[in-house]
């Protein structure tokens, strides 16, 4: 390519040889994977890598389907979380009794194992009903001609799997609102006395903005418990989602199907966690220091 | 006592002939295997020659090399070619047949958890287990409770350091350096992050130290009159790519006190090392 | 109110950081009042609402599913939290064994650090139907060992990395002073990397044990299995707002009290540094 200069070329080449183990790795580890499923050989303790991939092959439209309906949910989730987080953070930063106030009661929140409050929040739901703000026919119909717009439907809604999924994301954004807006160091605070900047100018042009720093560094935390929010929600609850065709695929006994699944949600959960951390390495300006 | 230490650090080696540090047509390069833009000349043929019991002081700006010097010295880093040697013995030599140096950084390197004492025993533990010394642990106990009233730490011994001025934490990394008597010792701008009172203060310990146990001491500054002010010799390197500019002689009469940073001689060098500086830039 | 009180006796911009903050007295008052209140307003509003009982119980609904239901809970609670624990203290010290070879070998962390951190980021939760197959292979009988397992899965790989993290984070100065005394992979170890990292595997060890309990209930979710999250789980069943309540009140309970018992150990052991309840963010 008469493109690259020299100069790339070299780059690209001491990038290669520094992903080289890793690369060689992960051939390993696939070639592993291979090798204990023909060793055992009988697909019914390890799947081969061609059952996975023919049974996955089998059932694509399913996939496609769940794992749209699971990352709507996801990204419901989500965005409940960021939002409520860094509102809430930011009152209960301000209000040095409310936080005082509330400390135990967020410390205790925080401890409970979450998987134990989904089914609190799945009755609520199915007896209150769930809000649903729109649907749309989801990629699936474009993807496999077979399949109907109605079939492919996506509902962005609020229910339980989405309200559970933002509970868990909530706590990593809403703590690291609070630190951050309550770390302005001191030279801010004089600046803001001598300028007699009001409480919620402070927050406005100085407390807010130091919060973003951390904010941002959260929001990993916070795409990945999300996830693990609605999956364990679909664990328990639905018959839709991606996490119950796992279930189903145990239940049925079909390994290479779980196989599959499997490597699928944790290919798109990865997908998932890389596109928020560029998000947030692009809007963040040069030059800081997350 | 003092003539205990002298005596010791005089019959450490037996050769004369040979300078106690010496670099030896020495290059530093970074990144020599890459493509020739990616590569970084630090260091660019460097002689340099200390002799035992010299104080020798390295200046330059920044980025000149002046630590890569230092580290290719205490055998952290290797030469790209050239050889460097102390007593007559290459720096990668195996270990064994090697002297052992004392290094002094920037920042104190105390462990947080451990006593000022516990950490001045730190390196003996670690040479005795692995053989490089032989006394026993009761030898170098004293010399630890030696060292605390040398350096001006009597009485601190069983404090953390956590509990000391940035000073003291200093004066407990120059303990540290001591205790296993090494006849080199390398300091790099070890009173860098020091106010300057207490830096002047610890000036002058270090000269009451260096007379005591005849070290040979090659110290690195960016503090041009700390280097007039401690050393024999001044070596001043150029900017990257390193090389060894100058060498200014310092005949200023020893011992040196408070008063000698008046003096008409100390603000002559001092006007001199400084115009020297100024001109490389 | 309390709050303008507060306020009157200090600056408004600092939103009332002063003497009045580090008054423990009033930081715990007003947490003990703060959850007076929202039990108080809680039940206000589901009597004064009339809500539905089942669907929003009040505190005192609360309680009294759980006087009704505790055998029950005695009878589940063995089971989940033995998983829990024998999970949590296994990922715990897998997780230092393991971190221990990595740091050692730069070659090897560099290669496998993707892979762990791609493991850690995904959601291993998903996997549990198939660790319940797996297990179920090995023995029906004891399928309840795959709650073990989930609970070591889910809690390993955020304390490795987290031990990882202590082991390497030694400055640069100490490094080089541990290479200048030559000391052995296993004296950095000894004498410097296992100290540095304890503060880091307390903060894996705060969140640690909730995973390992986030992974034993879904473990139980899923399987069926007896215990605290099967019972739970069959709170949907009856939709029972109530017993699902009382559940994550006593398993609230037990988790805070797990960190709390890990914090006062950090603070015991390590008297260097201050410790934190909700460790590093």
């Amino acid at each position: 390519m008469s493109g690259l200069s020299e100069r790339q070329f070299a780059l690209a080449k001491r990038w290669i040889k520094r992903q080289f183990p890793t690369l060689v790795t992960g051939v390993l580890f696939i070639v592993l994977w291979e090798v204990i499923a023909r060793v055992i050989g009988n697909n019914r303790i390890v799947a081969d890598i061609g059952y996975t991939v023919s049974s996955l092959q089998a059932q694509a439209d399913t996939i496609v389907v769940r794992v749209s309906e699971t990352f709507s949910s996801v990204i419901v989730a989500f965005i409940l979380a960021v939002v409520l987080g860094v509102l809430l953070g930011m009152v209960v930063a301000e209000i040095y009794t409310l936080r005082q106030m509330t400390m135990p009661l967020i410390i205790f929140a925080y401890a409970v194992p979450h998987p134990v409050l989904a089914p609190m929040f799945i009755i609520w739901f199915l007896v209150g009903g769930s809000f649903t703000l729109f649907t749309f026919t989801g990629p699936s119909a474009y993807i496999f001609p077979a399949m109907t717009a109605a079939d492919a439907q996506i509902a962005i809604g609020i229910n339980g799997v989405s309200t559970f999924g933002a509970w868990v994301g909530f706590f990593p954004v809403f703590i690291s609102t609070i630190t951050g807006m309550n770390e302005l160091e001191e030279r801010y605070q004089h600046l803001g006395t001598v300028l007699g900047a009001t409480r919620w100018q402070m927050v406005k042009y100085f407390r807010f903005w130091r919060a973003l720093p951390n904010i941002a560094s959260s929001i990993k935390s916070t795409v990945q418990l999300s996830i693990v929010g609605v999956i364990v929600a679909e664990f328990i609850a639905s018959s839709s989602g991606i996490g119950y065709q796992i279930i189903l695929a145990w239940k049925t006994g079909d390994l290479g199907y779980m196989f599959g699944v499997v490597l699928v949600i944790m290919l798109v959960s990865y997908t998932f966690f890389q596109l928020a951390v560029w998000t947030v390495k692009y809007v963040t300006p040069p030059g800081s220091t997350t | 006592m003092n003539n205990k230490i002298e005596q010791q650090s005089r019959t450490g080696d037996a050769e004369s002939v040979d300078h106690t540090i010496s670099f030896d047509s020495v290059d530093k390069v970074y990144g020599a295997d890459a493509v020739a833009e990616e590569s970084v000349v630090a260091l660019q043929d460097i002689d340099l020659d200390v002799e035992r019991g010299e104080f020798v002081s390295v200046v330059g700006p920044s980025g000149c090399g002046k630590t890569t010097l230092l580290h290719m010295a205490a055998g952290i880093l290797d030469a790209t070619d050239g050889s460097v040697q102390i007593n007559g013995v290459d720096v990668q030599s195996p270990r064994h047949e090697r002297k052992e140096v004392g290094l002094v950084f920037q920042h104190p390197v105390a462990l947080e958890w451990r006593t000022v004492r516990k950490n001045i025993m730190l390196p003996v533990q670690i040479l005795k287990e692995n053989g490089a010394i032989n006394e026993d642990m009761s030898y170098y106990e004293d010399r630890a409770d030696e060292l605390l009233s040398l350096v001006g730490l009597e009485g601190f011994g069983d404090s953390y350091p956590n509990e000391l001025s940035g000073g003291m934490q200093q004066r407990v990394t120059i303990s540290q350096s001591l205790i296993y008597n090494p006849s080199v010792l390398l300091m790099d701008e070890p009173f860098g992050s020091l106010d300057a009172m207490t830096k002047d203060e610890l000036n002058l310990e270090l000269l009451r130290i260096w007379r005591e146990t005849a070290k040979t001491i090659l110290f690195i500054t960016h503090d041009l009159d700390e280097a007039v002010f401690l050393s024999d010799r001044v070596v001043v390197l150029s900017p990257r790519p390193g090389e060894v500019a100058d060498v200014i002689d310092i005949d200023l009469d020893r011992p040196r006190g408070e008063d000698t940073r008046g003096s008409t001689r100390f603000v002559e060098l001092s006007a001199e090392l400084h115009q020297h500086f100024k001109s490389l830039q | 109110m309390i709050g303008s009180a507060v306020r009157k006796l200090g600056d408004g911009i600092t939103g009332g950081r002063f003497s009045i903050d580090d008054d423990r007295l009033t930081r715990w008052t007003l947490s003990g009042l703060g959850l007076v209140l929202l039990i108080a307003f809680w039940e206000a509003v589901t009597t004064v609402l009339s809500l539905n009982p089942k669907y929003f119980p009040g505190p005192m609904g609360v309680v009294n599913e759980l006087i009704r239901i505790w055998p029950a809970i005695v009878a589940a609670l063995p089971n989940t939290l033995s998983a829990a624990l024998v999970g949590y203290l296994l990922a715990l010290a897998l997780s230092i064994v393991i971190a221990i070879p990595l740091v050692a070998s730069d070659r090897i962390l560099n290669a496998l650090m993707p892979f762990i951190i791609g493991t850690n980021t995904v959601p291993r939760i998903a996997m549990t139907p198939l660790v319940i197959y797996w297990v179920s292979f090995y023995s029906v009988s004891m399928l309840y060992l795959a709650n073990y397992v989930m609970a070591v899965w889910v809690a390993f790989f955020p304390m490795l990395i987290a031990a990882i993290d202590g082991f390497r984070s030694i400055d640069e100065d100490t490094e080089n002073m541990l290479e200048v005394y030559g000391a052995t992979t296993w004296q950095e170890f000894k004498y410097v990397r296992f100290k540095n990292g304890l503060p880091f595997i307390f903060d894996g060890m705060k969140i640690g044990f909730v995973l390992a309990m986030i992974g034993a209930v879904v473990g139980e979710f899923v399987s069926g299995t007896f215990g605290i999250g099967s019972q739970a789980a069959s709170a949907i069943g009856r939709t029972s707002i109530a017993r699902a309540f009382a559940i994550v009140l006593v398993l609230g309970l037990i988790s805070t009290g797990v960190v709390l018992i890990v914090y006062l150990i950090e603070s015991k052991m390590i008297f260097w540094r201050e410790s934190s309840i909700m460790g590093a963010e």
